[in-house]
Order: C-alpha cells, then structure tokens, then sequence
C-alpha cells in the first residue's frame, strides 16, 4: 500500500517547483503572495515528509517505484527511472524532507519582506526534489541525475542576490568546483560500468571486482564526494556559499547538497571494502580537511563564515568515519549534524534578521533580547560540541571509538587520525563557544536594538533543538546498549567493515576523554570570551600574530587556487584568443577570403561577353569529351 | 548501300560540320553564324540519313523528320532575334553584342 503512493515523495516537490515557478512566471501579481508560496512549498516537503514516516513506520523491506518509461539506453542496457526505498536511502530521505521542511517553515518568515521570495521557494522546492533524486535513485546515473541538480540548485540559491557581483561569483564558484568533482563521479561511474555491464545498485553491489579496480573507482568517487562534500582539496567553495539567503546555507549545510557524498560513499561500501588502502586515504584527507577547518574557524568574525567551516570540519569528522570502514557512523553523524547545524544556521539567520549584521563584532548580549533563538542556539552550540547526552556526542564519540579501533586493529595510521580528530574535537568546543559567548554573552555592541524573530522562525528552532538533543538517543554507543541505527536499521543496506570491538573499559576511557575535552574547550571560551569578550580577542590576535592573519585570510587557499588554476587558465585562454582570435582568425579568414576573391575574378574574365569565345568553350568541351570518352 | 556509298556521304557530311563550325567560330556576323548553324544541323541530318539507309532502319529517318521540324523552329526564333537585335544595335556583329558581359 505504501509502495503504491511512494511515487508521490518524488511528484510533490517537483508538482510545487513547478507550479511555484512557471506560476511566478506567468502571473506577476502571484509573486506578491510570497507567504502563501512559502505555505505551498513548505506543505508539499512536509507531506513527503508524512510518506517516508509511513514507510518507515510500516518498513519491512526495501521498496522500489519506477516510472513508465526508461531514461537512456546505454547499448543494450537500459537505465529506467528506478527508486529504491531502503533503510538507507529512507533514513536520507527522512532527513531531506524533516530538516528540509522546517527550514522551509522558517524561510516563510525569513524571506517575507524579500519580492524575489516566489523564485526562492520555486528553487527550493527544486533543491528537495533533486536531493531525493539522489539518494533514491537505483541506479548511478539517476543518482549523478540528481547530483547535478543538487548542483544547479545551489548555484541558483547561492546565487540568489546575484545583482551583487560578490554573491554571483559565489555562486559561479560553487557550481565550477561541483563539476570538477562530478567528474570523478562519471569517470567512476563508466568504469564501473564498463566492468559490470549494469548500472544497477543491486548488480553493481553483488558483483566482485579486483582490488585495483576497486581502488581506482573508490578513488575517483571520493574525489566526487570531495567536490560536493567540501573536502581538501575542493572545499573552498562552502565557505563562499555564504552569500545566499541564510535559510538555503542550513538546506545546503544540513540536509542537501553536502551530504551527498557521504551518502555516495556509504551506498558503495562494497568498492571500499574490497579496497582498504583507500579507506586510509579518504581517512587521512578527512582528518586534515577537519583539523584544518577547525583551525580556520577559530578566527572569522563572520558568524556565518564560522559556521561554514564548522560544517567543513565535521564533514570531516563523517568522511573519517568512512575512513574507519564504519559507514553507518557517518550515516549516523550525518542524522545528528542534520539537527544542530540546522538549528545553528536558522539561530544565526535569526540574528542576522535581527542585528542586520553577520560580524560577530557587531553583536554580543543578543539572548537578553532573543530569548528563544539564545536559548536553542546554545543548545545547539553543546550538541555540536559533543556535551553528553545531546546528539553530537554520540555520534561524534562513535566516530572517534571506530577510528581507534582501526587503530587498535593494527592500522597505527589510524592512531594519528584519533589523535588529530580529538583535537579537532577541542577545536569545535573551543571555536562554538567563542561564537556563542561573543553574539549572545556580555554586552549588546551593535547599534540597531535587536529583537526576537516571529514564531514562524522560532518554532522550527525550537523543534530542531528538541531534535538536536534527543537525535543522539538512535545510535547509543555499545557501553550504554545496541546501537539502533547502526546494528537494528542500517545494517540491512549498509556492510560495515568489521571492526574489532573494545572491551567497555577502553570504551569509557575514550568517552571520558572526549566529554573532557568538549567541556575543556568550552570552558576555555568561556574563560576567554564569556569573561573578557572582544578583549580577548584583540589579545588572542595578537599573542598569535600572524598566525592568526593566516587564519583569518583561511591560510590564503583561494588565493593559491587563484594563481595555480585560475591564473593560468586566463593566460592560457588569452594566448589562445590571441592564437585563433588574431593570428588564425583573422589571418587564415583574411587568406581564405582573398584566395576566393581572386580565383573569382579569374575566372570572371572566362566570361568575355563574346559569342565565338564561347563557341569555342563548347567545341574544347566536345573534343575533351571525345577523348575522355574514346581514349581514357 | 555500299559501304564505299557510306563513306562517301559521312565525308560530304563531315565537310558540312567542318565548314559549320569553321563558320561559327570565324564569322563576326550574327546572321552568317546562323547559316552556320543550319549548316551543322543539316550535316547531322544527313549523317542520320546515311545510317538509316545503310542498317536499313527508319529511326533514322524519322530522326531527320524531327530535326528538320527543329531546324524549322529555330529559324523562326533565331530570325526573330536577328531582326530584333538589329533593329536595337544597327548592328548584327558580335564584337557590339556584349551587352550581358560582366
């Protein structure tokens, strides 16, 4: 019965893209019920919302819905638009349409005095749809379907003010460094193909495949995932992406877009199973992307900017999990993040609505005059920071238990990466509270009076609070009891690699340190920044002189980036206009247009005018034909 | 008919051709190169004739009758055109009727 309406999660938010934005279109006067749009759009997520919790509610075994006709046919084997609902891929959807719909409710509020809210409505509506494209997709190139359009969907959301340069450079930025990516995914994509002979999820999973080829194809997918995913070396984009309307950064943060690559990586466990070397290197690039932008987030002054590391750095956490082999964490932690970073960015974008600035330096004391946003934001600011019992620590102390037991495993590689992990652990408390103390602590430092957002803003932070302290609760850690999303729900779609298990003592051991160090950080923000406020800062800046600089200009990455690639790439460009522009161009057109006109006025002159001339013309022609005729 | 017979008239049929085209391409006067050009017709015709007797077949000569018709017809426009162009040039040499040169 629920299979029959399944189709319907797919119609709904492509039914009100659609209808939101050729309606905009067509109608100029329905632009104006931005509100009413807002309720249309937020009504159809949330009723997709209401199918998957019927199907998860009444889950049995996976679910597949297909449309009538086929896609492509790539040879003899076709590609139909086939969806499969399993315990992965409805865990995926839940959050897409859960977190998706909240912050949906709350752009209601957000976009309200906004003319352009139609189109922002219309797009992300389109950005759900294209989401669940991708994790319910059955086969890799409905998948890289939906991976693109999670691409252009953003590009439009990032770019949403885009009469301000900045803001569609942002935009241009983000989609070029996805595509880059994109390409590891179609390159993985062929090859695998090429081996299987299917694109199916079900073949490509049964199948055995060499360990080099595995390896390869691991490789060229985590390069994809790097791009979507924000990891070294394609994360710079993120941090960019700021520049679109604050409710679309916690859609792109939290339930789209940068969790599709962990979610590609666990859906092809089986690649990285059979090729473990590559879990190292996907673990070793996830640690360093997350100490990195740990580090980074330390000195921004752009709350939003703070956040967008924040993200890059536990997408790191995630991709270690992966690293570990234990895929179900990162699926885990994905969950978890979904809530608080949720809650963090709508807390931010509340504040940002009302101070009408993103510079930290220009808040402070905020939670005297926004109770409500305070209070869930601090909530948010102890899950991601990992205070037990709220979800961060779960999920996060999971991650940190998988890796040292890979370490303990015999992998002392992985002993390296707990460690860095841990840090960047301190970090996250260290660089959250420093955020928290210093926009909702101490003394009001801005000059427009500040004020509570409406309830339309503060119920879907409230309920997002109440997720991010309760979410947690789904993977308890094996001291506490089974794992229900990793052992009873996950287990079915997902092959962990197994780990050795430790024994409750060291289990404890790595809990009490990590709940010591998220406290530790906290406190030392606190002593800092809840003590001394911007002070502090002043002085951290410059105890830590250049370094700092560094950090604040994030290690000066784009501007490398710049030089390496773009620069190049426009002297290259320019030499070839140059080349074809000038030199080909306009000499071998020049060449071929005075070639013509000269055999033209040649054989202009053969026209005399004169009868007998061409009498003479057709006998020469007859004798010729003769002879060709008679003698060749 | 004997062969030599044939000969004989493909040679005085040849000649006409020759002294046609000699004329064609020599003469500078519009009404003499249309002499010319009966001439040539005439040679083929004839030519036509001779065949026709000697295979004893009468395509041939049915041939003849068309060309004949043909000759005919381009007379009637051939001398419209002279008579035209002259009263336009007051002149019926070539050298003046280059009027469609480029």
């Amino acid at each position: 019965m629920v299979s029959a309406i399944l189709p319907l999660t797919l119609a709904l938010p492509l039914l009100g893209a659609a209808a939101i934005g050729f309606g905009g279109l067509a109608l100029p006067a329905l632009r104006r019920q931005g509100t009413f749009l807002g309720g249309l759009a937020t009504a159809l997520v949330l009723a997709a919302f209401a199918l998957f919790a019927a199907a998860f509610l009444s889950y049995e075994k996976p679910l597949y819905f297909a449309f009538a006709a086929d896609w492509l046919l790539v040879g003899e084997v076709p590609v139909p638009f086939r969806f499969q609902v399993d315990t992965l891929s409805l865990l995926m959807a839940l959050i897409i349409t859960g977190i998706g719909g909240l912050i949906h409710l709350y752009s209601i509020g957000y976009m309200k005095e906004d003319p352009g809210a139609w189109r922002y409505f219309a797009f992300l509506n389109l950005f759900v749809f294209a989401m669940l494209v991708l994790v319910l997709a059955d086969s890799l190139p409905v998948l890289f379907l939906g991976w693109e359009g999670v691409g252009v969907c953003s590009y439009f959301l990032i770019g949403f003010w885009f009469a301000e340069e900045a803001n569609a450079r942002a935009a241009q930025k983000a989609f070029l460094m996805n595509r880059i990516g994109d390409l590891g995914l179609l390159a993985g994509m062929i090859w695998l193909f090429a081996e299987r002979g299917s694109f199916d999820m079900a073949t490509l999973r049964s199948g055995v495949y060499p360990a080099d080829m595995a390896a390869g194809v691991g490789l060229l997918l985590f390069f994809a995932a790097t791009g979507k995913s924000a990891q070294i070396p394609l994360y710079t984009w993120l941090p960019d992406a700021m520049a679109g309307p604050t409710p679309v950064s916690a859609l792109i943060h939290a339930a789209t877009m940068v969790t599709a690559g962990v979610y590609l990586l666990a859906r092809m466990d089986f690649l990285y199973n059979t090729a473990p070397e590559v879990l190292g290197v996907v673990g070793g690039i996830a640690v360093a992307t997350a100490l990195l932008a740990g580090l980074i987030a330390l000195a921004q002054y752009d709350i939003k900017k703070v956040l967008a590391y924040s993200t890059v750095s536990q997408l790191g956490f995630m991709f270690a999990a992966i690293g570990a082999g234990a895929y179900a964490v990162a699926i885990f932690h994905v969950f978890t993040h979904a809530f608080f970073k949720a809650l963090l960015f709508l807390g931010s974008g509340s504040v940002i609505h009302a101070t009408g600035t993103q510079d930290l330096r220009q808040m402070g004391g905020l939670r005297k005059a926004m109770p409500i946003t305070g209070l869930t934001f601090w909530i948010g600011t102890l899950a991601i920071a990992g205070i037990p019992p709220l979800a961060g620590f779960f999920s996060k102390d999971e991650i940190l238990a998988a890796v040292f037991a890979r370490g303990a495993a015999g992998q002392t590689l992985y002993y390296l990466y707990w460690i860095s992990l841990l840090a960047t652990a301190f970090l996250t408390a260290l660089y959250m509270g420093r955020l928290t103390w210093l926009a909702f602590e101490g003394s009001y430092r801005g000059s427009t009076p500040p004020h509570e957002s409406p309830a339309v803003m503060t119920i879907p932070l409230l309920l997002l609070a109440a997720g991010s302290v309760v979410a947690g609760l789904a993977g308890l850690p094996a001291l506490l009891g089974p794992s229900w999303i990793r052992e009873r729900w996950l287990a079915s779609s997902v092959d962990e690699k197994p780990l050795p298990s430790l024994s409750h003592a060291t289990e404890g051991l790595l809990m009490g340190l990590s709940v010591a160090l998220a406290v530790g950080g906290l406190a030392l923000a606190g002593y800092l920044f809840g003590r001394r406020g911007l002070a502090a800062e002043a002085d951290l800046a410059r105890r830590l002189g250049r370094l700092h600089t560094a950090l604040q200009h994030a290690l000066q990455v784009d501007r490398l980036y710049e030089r390496v690639f773009v620069q190049p790439y426009f002297v290259l460009a320019d030499f070839f206009r140059t080349l074809f522009g000038s030199w080909v161009g306009r000499g071998a057109a020049t060449l071929v247009g005075q070639a013509l006109l000269r055999v033209g006025e040649g054989l202009a002159r053969l026209q005399a005018g004169y009868v007998p001339v061409y009498l003479v013309y057709l006998v020469g022609a007859g004798l010729l034909l003769v002879i060709w005729l008679r003698y060749l | 008919m004997a062969p030599e017979l044939l000969y004989a008239v493909l040679t005085l049929s040849g000649g006409l051709f020759s002294l046609g085209l000699l004329g064609l391409l020599l003469r500078r006067n519009l009404l003499l190169a249309f002499l010319a050009i009966e001439l040539l017709l005439n040679a083929a015709n004839l030519n036509f004739l001779a065949f026709s007797r000697y295979h004893n077949e009468p395509t041939g000569a049915v041939f003849v009758l068309f060309g004949i018709c043909l000759a005919a017809v381009e007379a009637v426009i051939g001398l419209g055109l002279v008579v035209r162009v002259f009263r336009a040039e007051k002149d019926l040499g070539f050298a003046k009727l280059s009027n469609l040169r480029w």
